[in-house]
Protein backbone atom coordinates (compact mmCIF):
# COMPACT_ATOMS: atom_id res chain seq x y z
CA UNK A 1 0.00 0.00 0.00
CA UNK A 2 2.90 2.32 0.92
CA UNK A 3 4.85 1.34 -2.23
CA UNK A 4 1.56 2.31 -4.52
CA UNK A 5 1.42 5.26 -2.87
CA UNK A 6 4.97 6.09 -2.93
CA UNK A 7 4.89 5.21 -7.09
CA UNK A 8 1.87 7.39 -7.16
CA UNK A 9 2.89 10.45 -5.71
CA UNK A 10 6.69 9.96 -7.59
CA UNK A 11 4.67 10.21 -10.58
CA UNK A 12 2.67 13.12 -9.58
CA UNK A 13 6.12 15.08 -8.83
CA UNK A 14 7.39 14.02 -12.66
CA UNK A 15 5.75 16.65 -14.39
CA UNK A 16 2.76 19.20 -14.11
CA UNK A 17 0.79 16.88 -16.53
CA UNK A 18 -1.51 19.96 -16.64
CA UNK A 19 0.60 23.00 -17.61
CA UNK A 20 -1.00 24.00 -21.21
CA UNK A 21 -4.68 23.66 -19.93
CA UNK A 22 -3.83 25.77 -16.37
CA UNK A 23 -2.02 28.56 -18.65
CA UNK A 24 -5.11 28.52 -20.78
CA UNK A 25 -7.38 28.60 -17.65
CA UNK A 26 -5.51 31.10 -15.88
CA UNK A 27 -6.07 33.47 -18.76
CA UNK A 28 -9.43 32.52 -19.39
CA UNK A 29 -11.18 32.86 -15.90
CA UNK A 30 -8.52 36.37 -15.59
CA UNK A 31 -10.47 37.89 -18.64
CA UNK A 32 -13.73 36.67 -18.00
CA UNK A 33 -13.58 38.36 -14.11
CA UNK A 34 -12.71 41.46 -16.22
CA UNK A 35 -15.46 40.79 -18.93
CA UNK A 36 -18.23 40.18 -16.16
CA UNK A 37 -16.93 43.80 -14.57
CA UNK A 38 -17.22 45.60 -17.30
CA UNK A 39 -20.69 44.84 -18.61
CA UNK A 40 -21.61 44.86 -15.16
CA UNK A 41 -20.18 48.35 -14.58
CA UNK A 42 -24.03 49.81 -15.47
CA UNK A 43 -25.39 48.10 -12.50
CA UNK A 44 -22.46 48.95 -9.61
CA UNK A 45 -24.11 51.27 -8.29
CA UNK A 46 -27.31 49.19 -7.59
CA UNK A 47 -25.38 46.26 -6.67
CA UNK A 48 -22.60 47.73 -4.24
CA UNK A 49 -22.96 51.11 -3.61
CA UNK A 50 -23.95 52.43 0.06
CA UNK A 51 -26.54 54.60 -2.09
CA UNK A 52 -28.20 51.88 -3.73
CA UNK A 53 -31.89 51.36 -3.36
CA UNK A 54 -31.23 47.43 -2.95
CA UNK A 55 -30.08 46.43 0.93
CA UNK A 56 -27.41 44.22 1.88
CA UNK A 57 -26.45 42.11 5.32
CA UNK A 58 -22.89 41.56 6.57
CA UNK A 59 -22.42 38.34 4.80
CA UNK A 60 -20.35 35.37 7.10
CA UNK A 61 -17.43 35.66 4.38
CA UNK A 62 -17.08 39.50 5.33
CA UNK A 63 -17.28 38.53 8.92
CA UNK A 64 -14.78 36.28 8.75
CA UNK A 65 -12.24 38.64 7.52
CA UNK A 66 -13.01 41.42 9.90
CA UNK A 67 -14.44 43.33 6.91
CA UNK A 68 -17.36 46.01 7.55
CA UNK A 69 -20.18 45.86 4.69
CA UNK A 70 -20.55 49.13 5.29
CA UNK A 71 -17.09 50.36 4.75
CA UNK A 72 -16.78 48.21 1.58
CA UNK A 73 -19.71 49.62 -0.21
CA UNK A 74 -18.24 53.81 1.17
CA UNK A 75 -15.22 52.81 -1.14
CA UNK A 76 -16.09 50.28 -3.61
CA UNK A 77 -15.04 52.20 -6.67
CA UNK A 78 -11.46 50.66 -5.03
CA UNK A 79 -12.44 46.95 -3.99
CA UNK A 80 -13.58 46.98 -7.92
CA UNK A 81 -10.48 49.01 -9.13
CA UNK A 82 -8.45 46.01 -7.11
CA UNK A 83 -10.68 43.29 -8.54
CA UNK A 84 -9.60 44.40 -11.91
CA UNK A 85 -6.01 44.90 -11.04
CA UNK A 86 -6.05 41.07 -9.40
CA UNK A 87 -6.89 39.89 -12.38
CA UNK A 88 -4.41 42.01 -14.89
CA UNK A 89 -1.31 40.46 -12.65
CA UNK A 90 -2.96 36.71 -12.81
CA UNK A 91 -3.37 36.63 -16.29
CA UNK A 92 0.55 38.15 -16.67
CA UNK A 93 1.40 35.55 -13.85
CA UNK A 94 3.08 38.10 -11.80
CA UNK A 95 3.19 37.25 -8.50
CA UNK A 96 2.49 33.15 -9.34
CA UNK A 97 0.23 31.63 -6.75
CA UNK A 98 0.10 34.72 -4.66
CA UNK A 99 -1.51 36.58 -7.32
CA UNK A 100 -3.89 33.67 -7.46
CA UNK A 101 -5.01 34.11 -4.03
CA UNK A 102 -5.13 37.57 -4.10
CA UNK A 103 -7.54 37.25 -6.96
CA UNK A 104 -9.83 34.71 -5.21
CA UNK A 105 -9.93 37.24 -1.91
CA UNK A 106 -11.04 39.92 -3.48
CA UNK A 107 -13.62 38.10 -5.68
CA UNK A 108 -15.05 36.59 -2.50
CA UNK A 109 -15.07 39.81 -0.80
CA UNK A 110 -17.00 41.42 -4.04
CA UNK A 111 -19.31 38.56 -3.77
CA UNK A 112 -20.07 39.36 0.15
CA UNK A 113 -20.46 42.79 -0.78
CA UNK A 114 -24.24 41.79 -2.56
CA UNK A 115 -25.04 38.07 -1.48
CA UNK A 116 -28.38 38.07 -3.10
CA UNK A 117 -26.98 38.59 -7.01
CA UNK A 118 -24.98 35.76 -8.33
CA UNK A 119 -25.80 33.54 -10.88
CA UNK A 120 -24.21 29.32 -11.46
CA UNK A 121 -21.59 30.82 -14.18
CA UNK A 122 -20.29 33.20 -10.87
CA UNK A 123 -20.00 30.24 -8.77
CA UNK A 124 -17.98 27.88 -10.67
CA UNK A 125 -15.66 31.05 -11.76
CA UNK A 126 -14.98 31.16 -7.68
CA UNK A 127 -14.64 27.41 -7.68
CA UNK A 128 -11.88 27.53 -10.55
CA UNK A 129 -10.39 30.58 -8.98
CA UNK A 130 -9.47 28.61 -5.47
CA UNK A 131 -8.23 26.10 -7.85
CA UNK A 132 -6.13 27.91 -9.62
CA UNK A 133 -4.62 29.54 -5.97
CA UNK A 134 -2.74 25.74 -5.89
CA UNK A 135 -1.72 24.96 -9.51
CA UNK A 136 1.43 25.80 -11.23
CA UNK A 137 -0.03 27.88 -14.39
CA UNK A 138 2.91 29.64 -14.80
CA UNK A 139 4.95 27.38 -17.09
CA UNK A 140 3.57 29.02 -20.34
CA UNK A 141 2.07 32.62 -21.28
CA UNK A 142 3.30 34.81 -18.49
CA UNK A 143 5.21 37.83 -18.79
CA UNK A 144 8.67 36.97 -17.17
CA UNK A 145 9.84 33.89 -18.29
CA UNK A 146 9.21 30.48 -15.90
CA UNK A 147 12.23 29.67 -13.82
CA UNK A 148 12.56 26.61 -12.99
CA UNK A 149 12.95 25.73 -8.98
CA UNK A 150 15.23 23.10 -7.01
CA UNK A 151 14.48 19.82 -8.42
CA UNK A 152 12.73 18.59 -4.70
CA UNK A 153 11.08 21.97 -4.67
CA UNK A 154 9.74 21.51 -8.21
CA UNK A 155 8.97 17.72 -7.71
CA UNK A 156 6.55 19.05 -4.37
CA UNK A 157 4.46 21.86 -6.78
CA UNK A 158 4.22 19.85 -9.48
CA UNK A 159 2.44 18.00 -6.58
CA UNK A 160 0.34 20.05 -5.32
CA UNK A 161 -0.42 21.64 -8.97
CA UNK A 162 -1.33 18.26 -10.27
CA UNK A 163 -3.58 17.52 -7.78
CA UNK A 164 -5.31 20.66 -7.65
CA UNK A 165 -5.86 20.08 -11.80
CA UNK A 166 -7.23 16.77 -11.26
CA UNK A 167 -9.76 18.10 -8.00
CA UNK A 168 -10.68 20.60 -11.05
CA UNK A 169 -11.52 18.10 -13.50
CA UNK A 170 -13.30 15.89 -10.50
CA UNK A 171 -14.97 18.83 -9.63
CA UNK A 172 -16.64 19.59 -12.95
CA UNK A 173 -17.46 15.86 -13.48
CA UNK A 174 -19.02 16.17 -9.72
CA UNK A 175 -21.60 18.65 -11.17
CA UNK A 176 -22.75 17.10 -13.91
CA UNK A 177 -22.83 13.84 -12.17
CA UNK A 178 -24.72 15.15 -8.97
CA UNK A 179 -26.93 17.80 -11.05
CA UNK A 180 -28.06 14.48 -13.37
CA UNK A 181 -28.87 12.66 -10.08
CA UNK A 182 -30.55 15.03 -8.55
CA UNK A 183 -32.62 15.06 -11.88
CA UNK A 184 -33.07 11.54 -12.10
CA UNK A 185 -34.79 11.96 -8.70
CA UNK A 186 -37.52 14.44 -10.06
CA UNK A 187 -40.45 13.57 -10.97
CA UNK A 188 -41.13 15.38 -14.36
CA UNK A 189 -37.58 14.22 -14.87
CA UNK A 190 -38.34 10.76 -14.61
CA UNK A 191 -42.13 11.47 -16.92
CA UNK A 192 -39.84 12.84 -19.38
CA UNK A 193 -41.60 16.25 -18.81
CA UNK A 194 -38.17 18.44 -16.75
CA UNK A 195 -37.29 19.61 -20.44
CA UNK A 196 -40.86 20.76 -21.55
CA UNK A 197 -41.16 23.00 -17.66
CA UNK A 198 -37.47 24.70 -18.54
CA UNK A 199 -38.91 25.21 -22.13
CA UNK A 200 -41.79 27.05 -20.80
CA UNK A 201 -39.96 28.99 -17.71
CA UNK A 202 -40.11 32.69 -18.76
CA UNK A 203 -37.03 33.79 -17.47
CA UNK A 204 -35.37 31.51 -19.43
CA UNK A 205 -36.44 31.77 -23.05
CA UNK A 206 -34.51 33.51 -25.26
CA UNK A 207 -36.93 33.01 -28.34
CA UNK A 208 -40.73 32.36 -29.00
CA UNK A 209 -39.58 29.33 -30.71
CA UNK A 210 -38.65 27.62 -26.74
CA UNK A 211 -42.50 27.70 -26.43
CA UNK A 212 -43.35 26.22 -29.67
CA UNK A 213 -40.68 22.82 -28.32
CA UNK A 214 -42.34 22.84 -25.79
CA UNK A 215 -45.48 21.26 -27.40
CA UNK A 216 -43.86 18.96 -29.76
CA UNK A 217 -43.10 15.50 -27.91
CA UNK A 218 -40.74 14.55 -30.19
CA UNK A 219 -38.34 16.95 -29.59
CA UNK A 220 -38.42 17.51 -25.49
CA UNK A 221 -38.91 13.86 -24.62
CA UNK A 222 -35.69 12.41 -26.72
CA UNK A 223 -33.48 15.50 -25.31
CA UNK A 224 -34.96 15.11 -21.59
CA UNK A 225 -33.43 11.28 -21.73
CA UNK A 226 -30.68 12.19 -23.69
CA UNK A 227 -29.50 15.50 -20.65
CA UNK A 228 -30.20 12.46 -17.95
CA UNK A 229 -28.00 10.19 -19.96
CA UNK A 230 -24.94 12.61 -20.48
CA UNK A 231 -24.98 14.30 -17.11
CA UNK A 232 -24.43 10.88 -15.69
CA UNK A 233 -22.27 8.95 -18.01
CA UNK A 234 -20.11 11.80 -18.63
CA UNK A 235 -18.21 11.98 -15.68
CA UNK A 236 -17.04 8.42 -16.00
CA UNK A 237 -16.62 8.27 -19.86
CA UNK A 238 -14.91 11.20 -20.18
CA UNK A 239 -11.83 9.84 -18.25
CA UNK A 240 -11.43 7.26 -21.37
CA UNK A 241 -9.54 8.47 -24.16
CA UNK A 242 -11.89 6.46 -26.33
CA UNK A 243 -14.79 8.29 -25.28
CA UNK A 244 -13.53 11.61 -24.32
CA UNK A 245 -14.19 13.41 -27.66
CA UNK A 246 -17.50 12.23 -28.29
CA UNK A 247 -18.62 12.82 -24.53
CA UNK A 248 -17.51 16.57 -24.64
CA UNK A 249 -18.57 17.15 -27.78
CA UNK A 250 -21.93 16.38 -26.65
CA UNK A 251 -21.73 18.39 -23.52
CA UNK A 252 -20.27 21.30 -25.82
CA UNK A 253 -23.55 20.87 -28.10
CA UNK A 254 -25.98 20.86 -24.60
CA UNK A 255 -24.24 23.71 -23.63
CA UNK A 256 -24.70 25.17 -27.21
CA UNK A 257 -28.76 24.84 -26.47
CA UNK A 258 -28.28 26.18 -23.29
CA UNK A 259 -26.62 29.14 -24.67
CA UNK A 260 -28.94 29.96 -27.37
CA UNK A 261 -32.36 29.06 -26.46
CA UNK A 262 -32.30 29.87 -22.13
CA UNK A 263 -29.50 32.89 -22.49
CA UNK A 264 -27.37 31.36 -19.65
CA UNK A 265 -23.96 32.78 -20.86
CA UNK A 266 -21.79 32.41 -17.33
CA UNK A 267 -22.57 28.96 -16.70
CA UNK A 268 -21.51 28.02 -20.35
CA UNK A 269 -18.30 29.65 -20.52
CA UNK A 270 -17.23 28.98 -17.35
CA UNK A 271 -18.05 25.01 -17.62
CA UNK A 272 -16.66 24.98 -21.10
CA UNK A 273 -13.30 26.88 -20.28
CA UNK A 274 -12.61 23.94 -18.52
CA UNK A 275 -12.75 21.04 -20.81
CA UNK A 276 -8.75 21.89 -21.93
CA UNK A 277 -8.07 20.43 -18.80
CA UNK A 278 -9.21 16.46 -20.37
CA UNK A 279 -6.45 16.96 -22.85
CA UNK A 280 -2.33 16.15 -21.77
CA UNK A 281 0.54 18.68 -22.28
CA UNK A 282 1.40 16.85 -25.58
CA UNK A 283 -2.39 16.86 -27.29
CA UNK A 284 -3.04 20.60 -26.83
CA UNK A 285 0.74 21.19 -27.89
CA UNK A 286 0.21 19.37 -31.43
CA UNK A 287 -3.73 21.01 -31.52
CA UNK A 288 -2.39 24.73 -31.64
CA UNK A 289 0.65 23.69 -33.86
CA UNK A 290 -1.91 22.14 -36.50
CA UNK A 291 -4.59 25.37 -36.10
CA UNK A 292 -0.80 27.65 -35.93
CA UNK A 293 0.20 26.00 -39.39
CA UNK A 294 -3.33 26.19 -40.90
CA UNK A 295 -3.70 29.87 -40.16
CA UNK A 296 -0.62 31.05 -41.21
CA UNK A 297 1.05 28.69 -43.57
CA UNK A 298 -1.99 28.20 -45.78
CA UNK A 299 -2.31 32.02 -45.56
CA UNK A 300 1.50 32.00 -46.89
CA UNK A 301 1.20 29.52 -49.42
CA UNK A 302 -2.28 31.02 -50.56
CA UNK A 303 -0.14 35.15 -51.37
CA UNK B 1 12.75 1.12 -8.90
CA UNK B 2 10.57 4.55 -9.14
CA UNK B 3 9.45 4.31 -5.70
CA UNK B 4 12.88 3.62 -4.31
CA UNK B 5 13.54 7.31 -5.79
CA UNK B 6 11.32 8.41 -3.51
CA UNK B 7 12.44 7.04 -0.46
CA UNK B 8 15.65 8.47 -1.31
CA UNK B 9 13.99 12.50 -0.81
CA UNK B 10 14.67 13.39 2.39
CA UNK B 11 11.90 12.95 5.55
CA UNK B 12 10.20 17.13 5.52
CA UNK B 13 9.79 16.72 1.15
CA UNK B 14 7.92 12.56 1.71
CA UNK B 15 5.85 14.40 4.86
CA UNK B 16 4.52 17.27 2.55
CA UNK B 17 3.77 14.96 -0.14
CA UNK B 18 1.99 12.89 2.20
CA UNK B 19 0.14 15.64 3.97
CA UNK B 20 -0.97 17.14 0.59
CA UNK B 21 -2.24 13.21 -0.40
CA UNK B 22 -4.63 13.37 3.41
CA UNK B 23 -5.32 17.16 2.22
CA UNK B 24 -6.93 15.90 -1.64
CA UNK B 25 -8.69 13.03 0.53
CA UNK B 26 -9.86 15.01 2.82
CA UNK B 27 -11.35 17.82 0.86
CA UNK B 28 -12.66 15.21 -1.84
CA UNK B 29 -14.54 13.16 1.48
CA UNK B 30 -15.95 16.63 2.57
CA UNK B 31 -16.95 17.51 -1.26
CA UNK B 32 -19.23 15.00 -2.12
CA UNK B 33 -21.08 15.11 1.11
CA UNK B 34 -21.45 18.99 0.83
CA UNK B 35 -22.79 18.46 -3.30
CA UNK B 36 -24.75 15.06 -2.18
CA UNK B 37 -25.82 15.29 1.17
CA UNK B 38 -25.50 18.71 2.56
CA UNK B 39 -28.35 18.73 5.64
CA UNK B 40 -26.25 15.47 6.91
CA UNK B 41 -23.22 17.15 7.21
CA UNK B 42 -24.44 20.34 8.36
CA UNK B 43 -26.69 18.09 10.97
CA UNK B 44 -22.77 15.84 12.14
CA UNK B 45 -20.66 18.73 11.66
CA UNK B 46 -21.95 22.32 11.30
CA UNK B 47 -18.50 24.03 12.26
CA UNK B 48 -17.07 22.18 9.49
CA UNK B 49 -20.25 22.65 6.58
CA UNK B 50 -19.82 26.40 8.05
CA UNK B 51 -16.14 26.60 6.98
CA UNK B 52 -16.53 24.87 4.15
CA UNK B 53 -19.01 27.06 2.48
CA UNK B 54 -17.62 30.09 3.40
CA UNK B 55 -14.93 29.53 0.93
CA UNK B 56 -16.65 27.46 -1.58
CA UNK B 57 -20.57 27.43 -2.44
CA UNK B 58 -21.52 24.18 -4.23
CA UNK B 59 -24.86 23.66 -5.23
CA UNK B 60 -25.58 21.37 -8.44
CA UNK B 61 -29.08 21.36 -9.06
CA UNK B 62 -29.38 22.47 -12.60
CA UNK B 63 -32.66 22.43 -13.45
CA UNK B 64 -33.19 19.25 -11.75
CA UNK B 65 -36.51 21.05 -10.03
CA UNK B 66 -38.04 22.39 -12.65
CA UNK B 67 -39.79 24.96 -11.86
CA UNK B 68 -43.86 24.25 -12.56
CA UNK B 69 -44.74 27.78 -12.13
CA UNK B 70 -43.72 31.24 -13.91
CA UNK B 71 -43.57 33.60 -10.79
CA UNK B 72 -44.33 37.11 -11.24
CA UNK B 73 -44.17 40.31 -9.31
CA UNK B 74 -46.51 43.04 -9.95
CA UNK B 75 -46.80 46.13 -8.75
CA UNK B 76 -50.50 47.32 -8.90
CA UNK B 77 -50.55 52.15 -8.78
CA UNK B 78 -53.55 53.47 -8.17
CA UNK B 79 -55.29 56.79 -7.27
CA UNK B 80 -55.91 57.75 -4.29
CA UNK B 81 -59.36 59.49 -5.25
CA UNK B 82 -60.35 57.31 -7.69
CA UNK B 83 -59.62 53.62 -6.38
CA UNK B 84 -61.27 52.41 -9.25
CA UNK B 85 -58.27 53.24 -12.07
CA UNK B 86 -55.66 51.11 -11.22
CA UNK B 87 -52.61 50.28 -13.47
CA UNK B 88 -50.51 47.04 -13.28
CA UNK B 89 -46.85 47.26 -13.50
CA UNK B 90 -45.43 43.40 -14.46
CA UNK B 91 -41.67 43.87 -12.82
CA UNK B 92 -40.86 40.12 -13.99
CA UNK B 93 -41.87 40.61 -17.33
CA UNK B 94 -40.02 44.08 -17.51
CA UNK B 95 -36.61 42.59 -16.51
CA UNK B 96 -37.46 39.92 -19.11
CA UNK B 97 -38.12 41.73 -22.16
CA UNK B 98 -34.97 44.65 -21.39
CA UNK B 99 -33.12 41.17 -20.78
CA UNK B 100 -34.05 39.82 -24.13
CA UNK B 101 -33.97 43.15 -26.22
CA UNK B 102 -30.06 43.72 -25.07
CA UNK B 103 -28.74 40.29 -25.15
CA UNK B 104 -25.70 39.65 -24.82
CA UNK B 105 -25.12 43.01 -23.76
CA UNK B 106 -27.68 43.02 -21.25
CA UNK B 107 -25.95 42.30 -17.67
CA UNK B 108 -27.88 45.26 -16.34
CA UNK B 109 -30.68 43.55 -16.56
CA UNK B 110 -29.80 40.30 -16.34
CA UNK B 111 -28.34 41.19 -12.84
CA UNK B 112 -31.58 42.89 -11.41
CA UNK B 113 -33.61 39.85 -13.07
CA UNK B 114 -31.66 37.84 -10.92
CA UNK B 115 -31.65 39.84 -7.67
CA UNK B 116 -35.42 40.43 -8.21
CA UNK B 117 -36.12 36.09 -8.85
CA UNK B 118 -34.08 35.43 -5.50
CA UNK B 119 -36.16 38.09 -3.45
CA UNK B 120 -39.53 37.31 -4.28
CA UNK B 121 -39.15 33.71 -3.87
CA UNK B 122 -36.78 34.77 -0.38
CA UNK B 123 -39.91 37.08 0.62
CA UNK B 124 -43.08 33.77 -0.89
CA UNK B 125 -41.08 31.52 1.49
CA UNK B 126 -41.04 34.12 4.64
CA UNK B 127 -44.74 34.56 3.97
CA UNK B 128 -45.71 30.84 3.74
CA UNK B 129 -44.08 30.07 7.62
CA UNK B 130 -46.27 32.94 8.55
CA UNK B 131 -48.97 31.66 6.35
CA UNK B 132 -48.89 28.21 8.50
CA UNK B 133 -48.39 29.79 11.58
CA UNK B 134 -51.41 31.61 11.31
CA UNK B 135 -53.40 28.38 9.65
CA UNK B 136 -52.41 26.77 13.26
CA UNK B 137 -54.22 29.58 15.39
CA UNK B 138 -57.34 29.59 13.26
CA UNK B 139 -58.55 27.22 10.89
CA UNK B 140 -61.79 28.50 9.69
CA UNK B 141 -60.54 31.23 7.09
CA UNK B 142 -60.22 31.07 3.31
CA UNK B 143 -56.54 30.51 1.72
CA UNK B 144 -57.62 34.40 -0.07
CA UNK B 145 -57.41 35.53 3.43
CA UNK B 146 -54.67 33.89 4.92
CA UNK B 147 -52.79 35.15 2.09
CA UNK B 148 -53.84 39.02 3.07
CA UNK B 149 -53.18 38.36 6.76
CA UNK B 150 -49.80 36.99 6.34
CA UNK B 151 -48.86 39.35 3.49
CA UNK B 152 -49.72 42.37 5.71
CA UNK B 153 -48.10 40.90 9.27
CA UNK B 154 -44.78 40.15 6.93
CA UNK B 155 -45.36 43.86 5.43
CA UNK B 156 -45.36 45.70 9.04
CA UNK B 157 -42.33 44.01 10.52
CA UNK B 158 -40.15 46.12 12.16
CA UNK B 159 -37.03 46.47 11.22
CA UNK B 160 -38.82 45.85 7.71
CA UNK B 161 -37.85 42.40 6.04
CA UNK B 162 -35.16 43.15 4.04
CA UNK B 163 -36.38 41.49 1.23
CA UNK B 164 -39.49 43.10 1.04
CA UNK B 165 -37.73 46.88 1.30
CA UNK B 166 -35.31 45.58 -1.63
CA UNK B 167 -39.09 44.29 -3.96
CA UNK B 168 -40.26 47.55 -3.28
CA UNK B 169 -37.37 49.95 -3.96
CA UNK B 170 -36.73 47.71 -7.69
CA UNK B 171 -40.70 48.36 -8.62
CA UNK B 172 -40.54 52.32 -7.49
CA UNK B 173 -37.32 52.04 -9.84
CA UNK B 174 -39.24 51.01 -12.53
CA UNK B 175 -41.98 53.39 -12.31
CA UNK B 176 -38.99 56.20 -12.57
CA UNK B 177 -36.60 54.48 -15.26
CA UNK B 178 -39.99 54.73 -17.17
CA UNK B 179 -41.22 58.19 -16.41
CA UNK B 180 -44.73 57.39 -14.81
CA UNK B 181 -46.29 60.10 -12.69
CA UNK B 182 -46.85 58.80 -8.86
CA UNK B 183 -48.29 61.97 -7.50
CA UNK B 184 -51.31 61.29 -5.53
CA UNK B 185 -51.31 57.61 -6.39
CA UNK B 186 -50.45 54.32 -3.81
CA UNK B 187 -48.97 50.98 -4.93
CA UNK B 188 -49.16 47.47 -3.84
CA UNK B 189 -46.86 44.49 -4.36
CA UNK B 190 -48.37 41.45 -5.57
CA UNK B 191 -46.35 38.47 -6.23
CA UNK B 192 -48.42 35.70 -7.99
CA UNK B 193 -47.48 32.00 -9.47
CA UNK B 194 -48.53 31.42 -12.92
CA UNK B 195 -49.04 27.85 -13.21
CA UNK B 196 -47.59 26.27 -16.71
CA UNK B 197 -50.58 24.77 -18.46
CA UNK B 198 -49.46 20.63 -18.54
CA UNK B 199 -48.90 21.18 -14.55
CA UNK B 200 -52.61 19.48 -12.65
CA UNK B 201 -53.58 21.87 -9.81
CA UNK B 202 -54.92 19.17 -7.97
CA UNK B 203 -52.50 19.26 -4.90
CA UNK B 204 -51.87 23.49 -4.48
CA UNK B 205 -53.56 24.12 -1.08
CA UNK B 206 -54.38 28.03 -1.91
CA UNK B 207 -57.39 29.23 -3.85
CA UNK B 208 -57.39 29.45 -7.39
CA UNK B 209 -58.20 32.57 -9.06
CA UNK B 210 -58.73 33.48 -12.25
CA UNK B 211 -57.72 30.05 -13.74
CA UNK B 212 -54.25 28.96 -12.85
CA UNK B 213 -52.60 31.76 -11.60
CA UNK B 214 -52.25 31.67 -7.68
CA UNK B 215 -51.39 34.47 -5.57
CA UNK B 216 -48.52 33.82 -2.92
CA UNK B 217 -47.95 37.47 -1.72
CA UNK B 218 -50.26 40.56 -1.12
CA UNK B 219 -49.30 43.78 0.38
CA UNK B 220 -51.73 46.30 1.14
CA UNK B 221 -51.78 49.70 -0.53
CA UNK B 222 -49.28 52.47 0.61
CA UNK B 223 -48.70 56.04 -0.20
CA UNK B 224 -46.05 56.95 -2.23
Amino acid sequence: MIKKLDLLIFQLQQENKKAVALAFVRIAISFWFIKELFFRSPAFEVLYSPNSYLKTKQEPILKALHLNIDWLQSHYHWVISICILSSIIHILGIGKNFGAITMFICYSILRGMNASFGNTGDEMCLIIAFYMCFVNSYQYATLFKYKPLSPKVQGLYNLISNLAAYSMMINLCMAYFYTGYFKLENKFWQQGKGLQYSLYNERFHAFDFAKILATKEWFYVPLNYAILVFELTMPFLVWFKKWRNKMLLLMFLMHCYIYCTMLIFGMTFTFLMQYPLFYTNEELKLFYTKVKYKLFYTKATST
Amino acid sequence: MEATTQNKLPIAYRTISYVAICCFLIYWILTSLIIGLPKTLKKISPKTHHAYTLVIRQNWHLFSNPSIYNKQVLFIVRQIKNPQKTDTFNITRYFISQRIARAPFNNYYDNLDHVLFRISHYLETENIATLNKLKKQDSLQTNFWYIQESSKISAAQKPPIIHFTNLLNISKQVLIDEKINTIGKEYQLVIKNNYIPPHKLSHIEYDVQDGIVVPCFVSPYYSF
